[in-house]
């Protein structure tokens, strides 16, 4: 689960030297996807998500407390909060329930080999973000 | 007539080593069983089934779609952070970052976790568990120890086991108005994955 973590925030932040940590987070996160099979043993996928969640979310606290602190959370951009609250309830609670939905019903390889899909769904997202006049940023409240 | 035998055990139980024993078991003694009617050709003379739906096929087909579908959903709603994501890079830490997002992220789930939801699971359940058995919000798995020695589930009949922690597996036959119950214990010294 700390390695999970770790995987997402260096594939979203690029911090770090990276390549070692990298390594182990890529091994870790191909682990999960036939642990999931492992491990449910007929709980609903949702009692899963959450409890996969939870734990991910105390191991973090703990980690992250100092950082917590020293963030000036009143003077954050309105774009750090949009994707906050975007990384949070899409790209966890859902993600997270989607792929541990996925497992139980597909094979391992065949739910990892969809990740390999997202680089060409993060051109069309920049694409959609980037434009000069960028619609979702309008809507977001930034300008 | 071929009588058709459901063994019913609590999803907790099925890969423990005693319940798979005793479907060995169940099996071996099924083969010496007469079969009163030869013209069902089509019906086997042993019948041991688990989870298996008549028309499993077509519903894993139907449930692999679903999970492909699953998939492609993930892997669009992903790419979306690594966008957003980049643009806030260098404005918070991202221990901060992740901390309050799987914080927020499992309270998003918990309230979708509605205690209707887990009340619904536990009426479809065969086996039948006291409400205090029930564990929070359906988050945990119930305690089935003392589920026994209520009515047989499914159907006409069905094995009753104890919790991984005991010993027991109790058998539950009623097949064609005779109904016979006996008590099957592993031998001690030897036992299955217990918890």
């Amino acid at each position: 689960v700390i390695f999970r973590a770790d995987w997402v925030a260096i594939r979203e932040f690029e911090i770090g030297p990276g390549e070692a940590i990298f390594f182990w987070g890529c091994v870790a996160h191909a682990a999960y996807t036939p642990l999931v099979r492992l491990l449910n043993r007929g709980e609903p996928i949702l009692a899963f998500s959450f409890l996969t969640l939870a734990a991910c979310a105390g191991l973090l606290l703990i980690w992250g407390v100092r950082e917590i602190v020293a963030t000036d959370w009143a003077g954050l951009r309105p774009l750090v909060w949009v994707t906050l609250i975007y990384v949070a309830l899409i790209a966890s609670s859902t993600t997270v329930f989607l792929v541990q939905y996925a497992a139980m019903r597909l094979p391992s390889s065949k739910v990892m080999a969809y990740t390999y899909l997202t680089p060409s769904w993060v051109l069309i997202w920049e694409l959609a973000l980037g434009q000069p006049v960028p619609p979702v940023l309008v809507l977001a409240g930034v300008g | 007539m071929v009588a058709k035998i459901w063994l019913v055990t609590h999803m907790d139980l099925h890969r423990t080593a005693k319940v798979q024993s005793f479907v060995r078991h169940l099996k071996s003694e099924v083969m010496t069983w007469p079969v009163d009617d030869p013209g069902a050709s089509d019906a086997t003379p042993s019948t041991v089934r688990r989870e298996a739906p008549p028309d499993a096929p077509t519903g894993a087909r139907r449930e692999a779609g679903r999970g492909h579908l699953a998939m492609l959903a993930f892997s669009a709603l992903i790419a979306g952070s690594f966008s957003l994501g980049g643009q806030i890079a260098n404005d918070i830490d991202p221990a901060a970052l992740n901390a309050v997002r799987f914080t927020i992220a499992a309270v998003a789930v918990y309230a979708v976790l509605s205690p209707g939801r887990a009340s619904a699971r536990g009426a479809r359940c065969a086996v039948a568990i006291p409400p205090a058995r029930r564990p929070l919000r359906g988050l945990f798995r119930d305690d089935v120890r003392g589920a026994e020695d209520r009515a047989p589930g499914l159907g006409l009949g069905g094995v009753h086991a104890d919790a991984g922690d005991e010993r027991g597996v109790r058998l539950v036959l009623l097949r064609q108005g005779v109904s016979a119950a006996s008590r099957w214990r592993w031998p001690s010294g030897r036992r299955g994955r217990s918890g």
